[in-house]
């Protein structure tokens, strides 16, 4: 394999797995906040890439209109959702594994609508950032790539200022690691869930809107891209911030290389190998979510 | 300033505590003893709002707060330092600190605050960076307390300072309280070591299986020790 390939495949995997990556945030940060496991991350994604569809292409929108319109639409949609349907749940005390079957349920009726609202084939729009390849040191990189790279980066960043430097952040946090004590600080836990939920729906609406120039839109790509956030997740270490970064990364990047190197047939069957192999051999994942990491 | 008439508070359809009356008078400190489970971290856990009285009234200033939720009953001057320290593990002390004043949060005022709580505990100044769930026990206890400092309460109720302390830093705590109650704070202290509760409290109150069965001055409480050591075990 030439240099040339080798840095190829390097950025076609880090676009994708930055945007399990991000889904993977939205993952962690519920789990941190009220310990679900929300099964319909990877079709609020679907969701959100649709949205994008129909303001960017259908309604011809500018791409950072339609963009953060649709981030808007989705973190309401989100905290929403929280209030009206997962909170309810987690005030009366339901069974945990009840709750976890409600986010399924949630992911089913999702991706029903988005069929029915916008039907069953595949859906592209024109690719905002030009479909022509730069060459650069005599490798072909779309120009995607890099817009995708610093979208995340900035996103990541001013994520975490969120997160460490405002009250509201540290608040967030706190209710994640002691929700009794948080409450007793006057915090109110419940607005804070709903928060988490509006921020994670937000992440999965960018990923929804990134995704859109790497692969086509269906009503069902949700559930492939849920199941690797997922991998993505527990491989960094799930609740870990940095770990769901680095888990996406690594699974988008392992994904490519397989798919170029032996057979893209089996790239799918290869991810959930290596999730297996890490369930069993380090089962914390790679930034195990000690106290130090636990967004 | 704080009084609790005929509370009757339970879990369930089990009954933790019944009709209990008790009184705190601006200033002092007050201790509320009792064996494991006789119902006095429930009893503060219902003053702070986190559980729903079954009956009776709690007043706070003549006014009732039984019925309000936890951050109205902060913002009233009620701080609750719960049993266990659960201090943010995951947060700095520093921002451990800055959620204690969550309620009122303006953040000159904030910064003004944590320097007099480092006053107070010189130690979390050293450790104002460091995770506090990297701390040591009393290291712990002392933010847990800071931190309940934070919204400046006109009560501060404390559930077992003591536990899982050594000996001498245990002491060092109780100096901290009683600083505290002459800065003007008064207190109400849930204590299973009677002796430790004794040197610095004004009034006591002994709770078993959910009632109050004795009280009085701390002066003459401590001498009643048959009773004492009924209630509370040989250890004391």
């Amino acid at each position: 394999m030439s240099l040339a390939t080798l840095i190829q495949l390097i950025f076609q995997g880090l676009n994708m797995g930055l945007i399990y990556a991000l889904a993977a945030l939205g993952i962690s940060l519920i789990w941190n906040a009220s310990g679900l496991f929300n099964f319909s991350q990877g079709d609020l994604l679907t969701i959100g890439g649709y949205i994008m569809l129909t303001f960017f292409s259908f309604l011809s929108l500018p791409y950072p209109v339609a963009f953060l319109i649709t981030i808007v639409i989705m973190g309401i949609a989100g905290y929403l959702l929280s209030k009206g349907y997962f909170y309810p749940m987690f005030q009366q005390n339901f069974n945990p594994q009840i709750i976890l079957i409600g986010t399924v349920a949630l992911s089913v009726f999702i991706r029903n609508s988005v069929l029915l609202t916008w039907g069953p084939n595949a859906k592209t729009y024109t690719n905002p950032f030009g479909s022509k390849p730069l060459a650069l040191f005599g490798v072909n990189l779309m120009p995607h790539y890099f817009w995708n790279i610093v979208i995340v980066a900035v996103l990541v960043l001013a994520l975490q200022m969120f997160l460490k430097g405002t009250v509201i952040g540290i608040a967030m946090r706190a209710v994640a690691q002691k929700p009794v004590a948080a409450s007793l600080m006057g915090v109110k836990v419940g607005q804070m869930i709903s928060l988490t939920f509006l921020l994670s729906t937000g992440l999965a609406a960018i990923s929804g809107i990134l995704i859109a120039p790497i692969i086509p839109l269906t009503p069902e790509m949700g559930g492939l891209l849920a199941i690797k956030a997922f991998a993505a997740a527990l491989i960094g270490g799930l609740g870990s911030f940095g770990g769901a970064l680095v888990g996406g990364i690594i699974i988008g990047i392992a994904e490519v290389f397989f798919a170029t190197l032996v057979t893209s047939t089996y790239k799918d069957v290869f991810i959930f190998a290596v999730l297996i192999a890490f369930l069993m051999i380090r089962p914390g994942g790679i930034f195990r979510a000690d106290i130090s990491e636990k967004v | 300033m704080l009084i609790i008439k005929d509370l009757t508070v339970s879990y369930g359809t089990a009954p933790v505590l019944h009709k209990i009356n008790l009184e705190v008078p601006e200033g002092k400190i007050v201790t509320l003893l009792g064996a494991n489970g006789a119902g006095k971290s429930t009893t503060l856990k219902t003053i702070s709002g986190l559980l729903k009285p079954l009956s009776g009234q709690i007043t706070f200033y003549n006014k009732r707060i039984d019925s309000l939720s936890p951050d109205q009953i902060v913002k009233l001057g009620v701080s609750h330092v719960p049993e266990g320290r659960q201090i943010f593990p995951g947060l700095t002390v520093e921002e451990n600190l800055k959620m204690g004043a969550y309620v009122n949060y303006k953040p000159r005022e904030v910064a003004k605050k944590i320097d007099m709580i480092y006053e107070v505990f010189p130690r979390l100044k050293e450790r104002k960076k460091q995770l506090a769930g990297t701390m040591s026990g009393g290291e712990q206890q002392m933010l847990s307390i800071g931190r309940g400092l934070m919204s400046e309460p006109k009560l501060l109720m404390l559930d077992e300072p003591s536990l899982g302390l050594a000996p001498i830093i245990i002491e060092d705590i109780f100096k901290k309280i009683k600083e505290i109650n002459e800065l003007g704070t008064t207190i109400l202290l849930i204590e299973q070591n009677a002796n430790l509760a004794f040197a610095v409290s004004d009034y006591a109150y002994l709770l078993a299986v959910g009632k109050i069965v004795m009280e009085g001055e701390t002066r003459v409480i401590r001498e009643n020790k048959m009773l004492l050591a009924a209630y509370l075990g040989g250890s004391n």
